[in-house]
């Protein structure tokens, strides 16, 4: 009799799998539950409707909204003209800049979130995640994705591997490392990305490396430079635990550290 | 105005979606018809980058969840934290099934009020993946790329929804005695 994951009950639920025969009486139990949740979900969400005067706000908002942007004729004084060519380069660097920060903000506001739902999907063995004990197994693996020599640490007494996993950050794909630990699984994402560009709010100078924390909702992170790497600690662990984690792969990397 | 003909059919039937999804975000009535009126009135103003054929829905709901993340970040609010039991562990333990022996007849004694109540509770992400995939009827797909994740994260995400939902009914139904205390 198989007994089904919560991934594959969701699988089922939208349609993407059919229901197998031969499942035992829990899994049985815990679909009828899942189907009756989301036919009352839908039902008690469905009766929710926008107030009949929203129509019409929309339409007369959309009627004061310009049709595209106006048109404006240049009537500019015989002064600035001569300083147009001059006043448009420094209007582009303006530009530029203001881009660039806008851009890097962006960029940096998005990572921790993003950082944090690869653990969470990680931690729901989604992301093709490959259950492995063997860090060597899951140093090669990860080695394949960045192309780098990664070498994994023997771990505390208190921790152990459970895999690895592929995830999208920033339109690339980046390897993770699963552990798990007395405080919760953990994941050791690695990026190309430097540490500094993640936007993390605090910083530890340790020795000759600075770790950088941060936390997003009930997800911890701590991240360090690692020989043109990133490596990112996320999960419940307090910093402390996570930068120690990162010291042993740091370790690992520099032997010599 | 041809434009404008075109964008109140394709967008405007999608109104009560819209409304019903900002609520689902805000859980604020006022605040809703706020994010309503600028998704459209930004929909509108970016219709020339909507590819006609494709998901009119899905597009709005982007343009509404990035409105809600400007929303976010003009008040310097930080989303809700999660509950301390919404730490996931794949596959763990289901304690309150036991509570659940007859889920629709124990979902049928809580009215639709409660049942969003319930829902409000949880996580933003979570709420919102939840309410897109079994209110709307939106795909896993669909969801993923309106909440910019990926599709593993859509089904953790709706996963440790239903679970957290399930244990704040199961706990509501023990507060109002429609099940056994001891459970």
């Amino acid at each position: 009799m198989k007994t089904l994951s919560d991934i594959e009950i969701e699988d089922i639920l939208a349609g993407h799998m059919p229901m197998p025969e031969d499942i035992d009486e829990a899994s049985r139990r815990r679909m009828e539950h899942a189907r009756s949740l989301q036919a009352r979900l839908h039902d008690a969400g469905q009766a929710i409707i926008a107030p009949p005067a929203l129509a019409g706000s929309i339409r007369a908002a959309l009627d004061e909204a310009p049709d595209e942007a106006p048109s404006h004729s240049l009537h500019m004084p015989a002064v600035l003209r001569r300083f147009a060519p001059a006043l448009a380069a420094a209007a582009m660097v303006t530009l530029a800049i203001g881009l660039w920060f806008i851009v890097g903000g962006t960029s940096q506001a998005y990572a921790q979130p993003e950082l944090a739902a690869i653990h969470e999907t990680n931690v729901a063995h989604g992301n093709d995640f490959v259950p492995c004990l063997d860090g060597t197994k899951i140093a090669r693996r990860m080695q394949k994705q960045t192309g780098r020599d990664i070498h994994m640490p023997t771990l505390p007494a208190s921790c152990r591997f459970a895999g690895s996993t592929l995830a999208r950050f920033r339109d690339t794909t980046v390897a993770s490392a699963v552990l798990e630990t007395e405080t919760g699984p953990v994941s050791i994402i690695t990026i190309r990305d430097p540490a500094e560009s993640l936007g993390f709010t605090h910083t530890r100078p340790m020795g000759a490396r600075t770790f950088y924390t941060c936390h997003h909702d009930n997800c911890r992170m701590a991240a360090v430079n690692i020989d043109g790497l990133t490596f990112i600690a996320t999960g419940e662990a307090d910093h402390e635990r996570l930068i120690h984690l990162l010291q042993t792969f740091a370790k690992a990397q520099s032997p010599q550290e | 105005m041809a434009d404008r003909k075109n964008f109140d059919e394709l967008a405007l039937q999608h109104l009560d979606t819209v409304y019903r999804v900002a609520m689902s975000l805000c859980r604020n009535p006022a605040t809703a018809d706020d994010l309503t009126q600028t998704t459209f009135l930004k929909a509108w103003r970016s219709f020339e980058s909507y590819r006609p054929g494709t998901n009119m829905k899905a597009w709005l709901l982007r343009i509404l969840r990035n409105r809600w993340i400007d929303v976010l970040r003009h008040r310097k609010v930080v989303g809700p934290t999660a509950p301390v039991e919404d730490h996931y562990v794949a596959d763990r333990p289901h304690p309150e099934d036991v509570a659940w022996s007859n889920a629709e007849d124990l979902l049928q004694n809580f009215g639709d009020e409660q049942i969003i109540d319930a829902l409000a509770e949880l996580p933003e992400e979570q709420r919102l993946t939840l309410f897109l995939l079994d209110v709307e009827g939106l795909s896993q797909e669909e969801v993923a790329e309106i909440t910019e994740v990926a599709v593993g994260t859509v089904k953790s995400r709706s996963s440790r929804a239903r679970h957290t939902l399930k244990e704040r009914l199961a706990a509501h139904a023990r507060d109002l005695g429609f099940i056994e205390r001891e459970l």
